[in-house]
């Protein structure tokens, strides 16, 4: 810890004012109007994808954005029906904050913030889907799609790597050929690949959060989101129509902000195309 | 075509309300628009575990019960909606290091829960004498399949609809939603058109609960007066 | 959080006291019942009772499920009974209380046979109706028990469930609005009339404890009837003993209650009947 005193002023090194102030530290940034990272208010992190990346999985995809990486794996399993749908599979979505993403998290039962997550993304994705592609034998057979979505390191703005991450491991997602053996009722696989998702829709998240009551900024990372008041989620889908607004926390962020937002986020969409497409 | 109860599109269902209705809670509010009701009830300021105590400020926690079935991610969901659209209004320096705590029970959800669930805790605050900054209220409205923005739609019309929009807004700032939650498929027009119905009939809202807490206080002042 | 404090000495030696002289702390007689309101509706199958200051919402549901496989004729009746954080103060902590009721009432109900079972069956090994009860604790004001048990009965005669007609090997499930919903098939009302013991023998009785009184008495005892004069069940979990004349006493005063009671229900019953066909 470097530590001089001249004048009555004390100088710290810049880690250590981070340290001993965060909420100070960022404010000097963003009064100067930029960010610690060096990103404008309204800029983005950059994606990395990786389409199948866990082997044995149906389904996988890791998404890198800035120092917050997120692993989505699918898993498919043959199960009934439920009586009222006989027609419709199954896509339950789970996200896990665990202690080894953050210090932020402990162990043990999910945290909230990982259940309205889950929960947030499974209402999504739910319309998003075609969940009759799921049909094997109406009314005997269907899959079962079990989408885990892990932090692996958590650096702010989880949701939009979470909604990415299963996006483009449903892109992913292979299902094997299955047959039903009509006689015994037995459900055999067979090869790999083949049968695809019905999905209807691709989802385009954007989160926006307001720092310290004042200051609107795109995408933030964890020392910005402890400062967060409020936080606006716009969803867009392929032809570019909103498919969500979620505003949450009371910090004010005004009716025409919003708008503008909006606006942001088919910038957004576009950065997230390219790089679902490579 | 007619909406499935004959209301106007911008029609609210009737509201209703009981304020104080439960004993042991220090404030509760029954609130109730139509058949979609929910009944509040706030304990605090009261002594909080050490791992949720806050040197500065009053830790607010909302347990939300479903009305059928056991509490899921579903209803942890709305806990958080609920908490995050008032947590700030509450003065929690007021009361430092200790906890209000606001239970919401789901009588019925026939429709527009999200909105009910606000409005309950908001006036089941009120009731408690919890220092507030300012009144909050939701609503919700829906455009259907053929594009019409219904307000206060019921579950038959929400099952129907293109998309579905709650918004909450604190007393006479209709520029500033508290809370926004738009979901389905829709553009600029149809989120403003909505935004629109939302905050008229949340300016309703308000001006309802209002005067059931002025009748409350009212009677009150009466007994103790006599 | 602190627990629950109980009466202080001063408060427990005067309702003893005044218990002795036959006076109870919110000026009942001994033998007296609260007050006893019952509301249906609006949806079918919704009652709240309230017992004095004792409120409880019931809530019966149905959907059709399959059938267990080594019962493929009968429907399930499911109870959910848990004391959440509304009814009182710090009442998490106590799952003892919980699942006492929440059995309480299971046996009540469903080992006596209340509501039948094979008449939940839709086609044999196929489908069949899974009714479920849920009972909400909104204000704890002292026997519980009594207030869910009467909600409970009060829910599952108010419920209709959606007709069926079989065709073939189809189910057709009608629409509430296409046909009238069906009423469940219950055999009799069974109502539970509890007690509590007080004083160091258990010496001073009354009937239908209020909250202060539930915090000194030293055994409970339920006596579940229905409206046959027939005892259904009979529960006293623990506490002191009690002479055998001392239960046939309280049996004998829970007959005149329940018939009082189950009157009440049918009342009740009857006027949501006539105000819906209005």
């Amino acid at each position: 810890m470097s530590q001089s005193e001249k004048s009555g002023q004390i100088t710290f090194a810049m880690q250590t004012f981070e340290r001993i102030h965060p909420v100070e530290f960022q404010r000097r940034f963003l009064t100067q109007n930029t960010r610690l990272s060096g990103r404008e208010f309204s800029q983005f992190r950059a994606l990395h994808i990786v389409k199948g990346s866990i082997g044995t999985a149906q389904g996988s995809a890791t998404v890198r954005m800035g120092n917050t990486i997120m692993v989505c794996g699918i898993k498919a399993e043959v199960c009934e029906p439920d009586v009222k749908r006989p027609k419709h599979g199954y896509l339950t979505t789970n996200v896990e904050l665990s202690p080894m993403c953050s210090a932020r998290f402990r162990p043990g039962p999910p945290s909230e913030e990982a259940q309205v997550a889950s929960e947030h993304i499974h209402r999504l994705i739910t319309p998003s889907v075609d969940l009759t592609s799921l049909c094997i034998e109406e009314n005997k057979v269907v899959w079962a799609l079990s989408a885990d979505i892990v932090c692996i390191k958590y650096d702010g703005n989880v949701l939009d790597a979470a909604i990415v991450a299963l996006v483009a491991a449903l892109e992913n997602l292979k299902l094997p050929e299955v047959k039903v053996d009509p006689a015994t009722g037995v459900v055999e696989a067979g090869a790999e690949g083949g049968v695809q998702l019905g999905i209807v829709r691709r989802l385009f998240p954007a989160t926006f959060a307001l720092v310290d009551d004042n200051y609107l900024v795109a995408d933030a990372d964890d020392a910005e989101e402890q400062m967060t008041s409020a936080s606006l989620l716009v969803v867009l889908d392929d032809q570019g129509q909103m498919v969500n607004v979620w505003k949450r926390g009371a910090g004010i962020i005004s009716r025409d902000t919003i708008a503008k937002c909006v606006a942001a986020a088919a910038t957004r969409k576009s950065e997230i195309e390219h790089a679902l497409s490579t | 075509m007619a909406r499935p109860d004959r209301r106007d599109t911008d029609q609210l269902r009737a509201l209703t309300s009981v304020l104080g209705q439960l004993s042991r809670a220090d404030g509760s509010a029954h609130f109730a628009s139509g058949d979609t009701s929910v009944v509040c009830g706030v304990y605090g300021p009261v002594e909080a575990k050490l791992f949720d105590e806050r040197l500065d400020r009053a830790h607010v926690e909302v347990k939300l019960r479903p009305d059928v079935g056991t509490p899921g991610t579903k209803d942890k969901w709305l806990e958080a909606a609920v908490r995050q659209t008032f947590e700030r209004h509450i003065l929690g320096h007021l009361h430092p290091r200790t906890l209000v705590q606001v239970s919401v029970q789901v009588r019925q959800d026939a429709g527009s829960l999200d909105a009910c669930a606000i409005n309950a805790a908001m006036l089941a605050l009120v009731d408690a004498g919890v220092p507030l900054a300012t009144m909050v209220a939701a609503a919700t409205c829906a455009v259907l399949e053929d594009g019409r923005v219904v307000a206060d739609p019921v579950a038959e019309e929400v099952e129907g609809a293109r998309s579905v929009h709650t918004f909450a807004f604190a007393e006479g700032r209709p520029a500033e939603p508290v809370y926004v939650d738009s979901r389905g498929t829709f553009d600029m027009p149809e989120y403003d058109a909505c935004y629109g119905v939302c905050a008229a009939a949340v300016g309703r809202v308000l001006a309802f609960m209002r005067s059931a807490i002025e009748s409350k206080v009212t009677r009150e002042s009466q007994v103790a007066g006599a | 959080m602190v627990a629950e404090i109980g009466p202080s000495n001063i408060e427990t030696a005067f309702i003893l006291e005044a218990l002795g002289k036959g006076l109870r702390v919110d000026g009942r007689g001994i033998y007296d019942y609260r007050a006893l309101r019952i509301l249906c509706g609006p949806a079918p199958g919704m009652v709240e009772v309230q017992l004095g200051q004792t409120r409880v919402l019931a809530r019966v549901t149905c959907e059709v499920t399959r059938p267990s496989a080594d019962r493929p004729t009968e429907g399930t009746v499911q109870f959910s009974s848990e004391l959440g954080t509304l009814a009182a103060p710090n009442l998490d902590r106590s799952v003892a209380q919980e699942v006492a009721i929440a059995r309480m009432i299971e046996r009540v109900i469903r080992q006596s046979r209340a509501v039948d079972t094979e008449a939940l069956c839709i086609m044999a090994g196929e489908q069949v109706w899974a009714v479920r009860v849920d009972l909400h604790f909104l204000d704890h004001c002292g026997n519980l028990v009594d207030a869910a048990c009467i909600a409970a009965v009060a829910a599952l005669r108010h419920f209709r469930r959606p007709d069926v007609t079989v065709d073939g090997d189809r189910a057709v499930i009608h629409d509430p609005r296409e046909r009238n919903p069906v009423p469940l098939s219950i055999h009799h009302t069974p109502v539970c009339v509890s007690f509590a013991f007080m004083g160091a023998q258990g010496e001073l009785v009354v009937v239908d404890p209020e909250v202060r009184e539930e915090m000194v008495q030293q055994a409970a005892f339920t006596v579940t009837m229905n409206a046959h004069k027939e005892v259904c069940a009979l529960n006293k979990a623990g506490g002191v003993a009690l002479d055998p004349a001392m239960i046939h006493r309280c049996t004998q005063i829970a007959t005149t209650k329940a018939a009082e009671i189950i009157d009440m229900i049918d009342a009740a019953l009857k006027a949501a009947a006539a105000a819906s066909s209005n």
